[in-house]
């Protein structure tokens, strides 16, 4: 009877404030004026208002987005990878259905991920999420070419030492311009044709250092989760 | 205008149907849905960068963590050998009486039950491994290692299988958990026996009685005179699981579901 009541009671809490959301949403339209887009495109070369403003515009905010995650990856490294290695557990192995569309998914995700990366001020997408993407088809390689394989060619690379090194890069890229007698966090590369790749080469440049910085940020979590816990 | 209010009304709906969820990957499932229903409603108030985090974020890697997760927590890990009655593979499908008792726990626990059939000398060490929750196929013996038994379900005893003429008068008792019995898996047993390699074994009622089908005239029988019991036994960490299975035998045998369940698996 009580959790009949609670139940009752979380579904209509639920939907009166969904009720309050499409009330408010239906009145407000938030879109900017287009002389201000128009303005923005213009100076920052990037037809994705999002990506110039959070690259460009307010790249300070970003900044601290950037720390947010990296003290996450911090956090999860600290309480998982150090703690009792010995009571690691032995993997699942994984089904070959599994196994085979993981191996036909994990380039086409990748592929994703570059393109949301290296075409995130042109249209949706940018650096968080194409770094996400990215992870998410490393996940797909580990189900289908196993974790240890992964990790050695990856750790090959120098990639923890570069997790730890990009955030600096991202802080010194952005303090760059000073040096040149330009304000702290203005854009450090030339401004090209609006609508190209090339168009606005800054956002480009930050738009990558992030993706590395978030995929490699993932991988490290979620290779934290599967060493400690044999869940691939 | 109504796509959108639909999507705003579906999502309060998902979230609170994978809120009460029993299963835990149901729950999953339903957050996996509702990340996805969210970026098509951020796609329809035109943030289709917001959508795109939120469908890579919520919907892939973060689903994907938590099926990780509960790859393991939301399993019961059960091995054990098969015993004819009691843990039995028939047609790709586990049956018997333990298997009935498993499932039934493993439905109130609100995980999935996940037989894994191991030869008995190794349910131990599996168990020890941490790779299983509990160990099942006719266990008898005490454990001497770190694992809790359960309560009992089931009667037996004890019976000694050898080649030998009866010289031995007294067979000794087997010590320790599933050591002294036999190593491998009871088929390979069963062939052995078929065969008529000298072996020694010493079996359960529920093995023994599967063993008699076949023709066992020519071996020395010997029926060990404690009386032992069928049970279950838990992985070192997990005596909680321990003490609510015995708590749902308990349960079982006081409204006499055990009972039926003996009679139609154990005629």
């Amino acid at each position: 009877m009580k959790r009949i009541v609670r139940t009752a009671l979380a579904v209509a809490l639920s939907l009166a404030a969904s009720g309050l959301v499409i009330f408010n949403l239906s009145n407000t339209e938030a879109v900017p004026s287009s002389q201000d887009a128009d303005l923005l495109v213009a100076e920052t070369g990037a037809p994705n208002l999002v990506a110039a403003i959070y690259l460009d515009a307010r790249l300070y905010d970003t900044l601290f987005e950037i720390l947010v995650f990296t003290v996450a990856v911090i956090g999860v490294r600290f309480y998982l990878l150090h703690r009792d290695s010995s009571a690691r557990a032995t993997p699942i192995p994984e089904s070959h259905v599994l196994q085979a569309s993981a191996q036909i998914l994990y380039p086409l995700t990748l592929l994703l991920g570059l393109y949301l990366t290296l075409f995130g001020h042109l249209s949706p997408g940018g650096g968080f999420s194409g770094g996400v993407v990215a992870a998410s088809g490393l996940l797909l390689c580990v189900m289908s070419i196993g974790v240890q394989t992964v990790y050695r060619r990856l750790s090959g690379a120098g990639i923890e030492r570069l997790e730890w090194a990009l955030p600096m890069v991202i802080v010194v890229v952005s303090v760059l311009p000073f040096l040149f007698g330009r304000p702290i966090l203005s854009r450090l590369l030339p401004v090209g044709q609006a609508g190209h790749v090339f168009g606005s080469t800054s956002i480009l440049l930050l738009n990558t250092l992030v993706a590395l910085k978030v995929l490699i940020g993932s991988w490290m979590v979620l290779y934290a989760f599967i060493r400690h816990r044999g869940e691939i | 205008m109504i796509s959108r209010a639909v999507l705003l009304l579906l999502l309060p709906i998902i979230a609170g149907v994978s809120l009460f969820q029993r299963r835990r990957l149901a729950a999953v499932i339903g957050m996996g849905l509702f990340s996805l229903v969210l970026a098509a409603t951020y796609l329809l108030h035109s943030a289709p960068d917001v959508a795109v985090t939120e469908a890579a974020i919520g919907a892939a890697l973060v689903t994907v963590i938590y099926v990780l997760a509960i790859r393991r927590t939301g399993r019961l890990l059960v091995v054990g050998d098969e015993v004819p009655g009691l843990l039995a593979l028939e047609g790709g499908e586990f049956v018997g009486l333990e298997v009935d008792i498993l499932t039934g726990f493993a439905r109130r626990l609100g995980l999935d039950l996940s037989i894994e059939i191991a030869p008995l000398g190794e349910v131990e060490t599996i168990l020890l491994r941490g790779d299983a929750d509990l160990g099942a196929g006719g266990l008898t013996s005490e454990p001497l290692t770190r694992l809790h038994r359960s309560r009992a379900h089931l009667p037996t005893a004890l019976v000694r299988l050898s080649q030998q003429s009866g010289d031995r008068v007294a067979p000794e008792e087997p010590s320790g958990f599933a050591r002294c019995e036999y190593p491998g898996y009871f088929s390979d047993l069963v062939e052995a026996i078929q065969r008529e390699e000298p072996i020694e074994a010493t079996l359960d009622m529920a093995r023994f009685l599967a063993i008699s089908r076949i023709d066992i005239s020519s071996w020395n029988i010997a029926r060990l005179p404690t009386p032992k019991a069928f049970a279950f036994v838990a992985a070192p960490r997990r005596r909680d699981l321990r003490d609510q299975l015995s708590a749902y035998i308990d349960e079982l045998e006081s409204n006499g579901s055990l009972e039926d369940m003996i009679r139609r698996h154990l005629p």
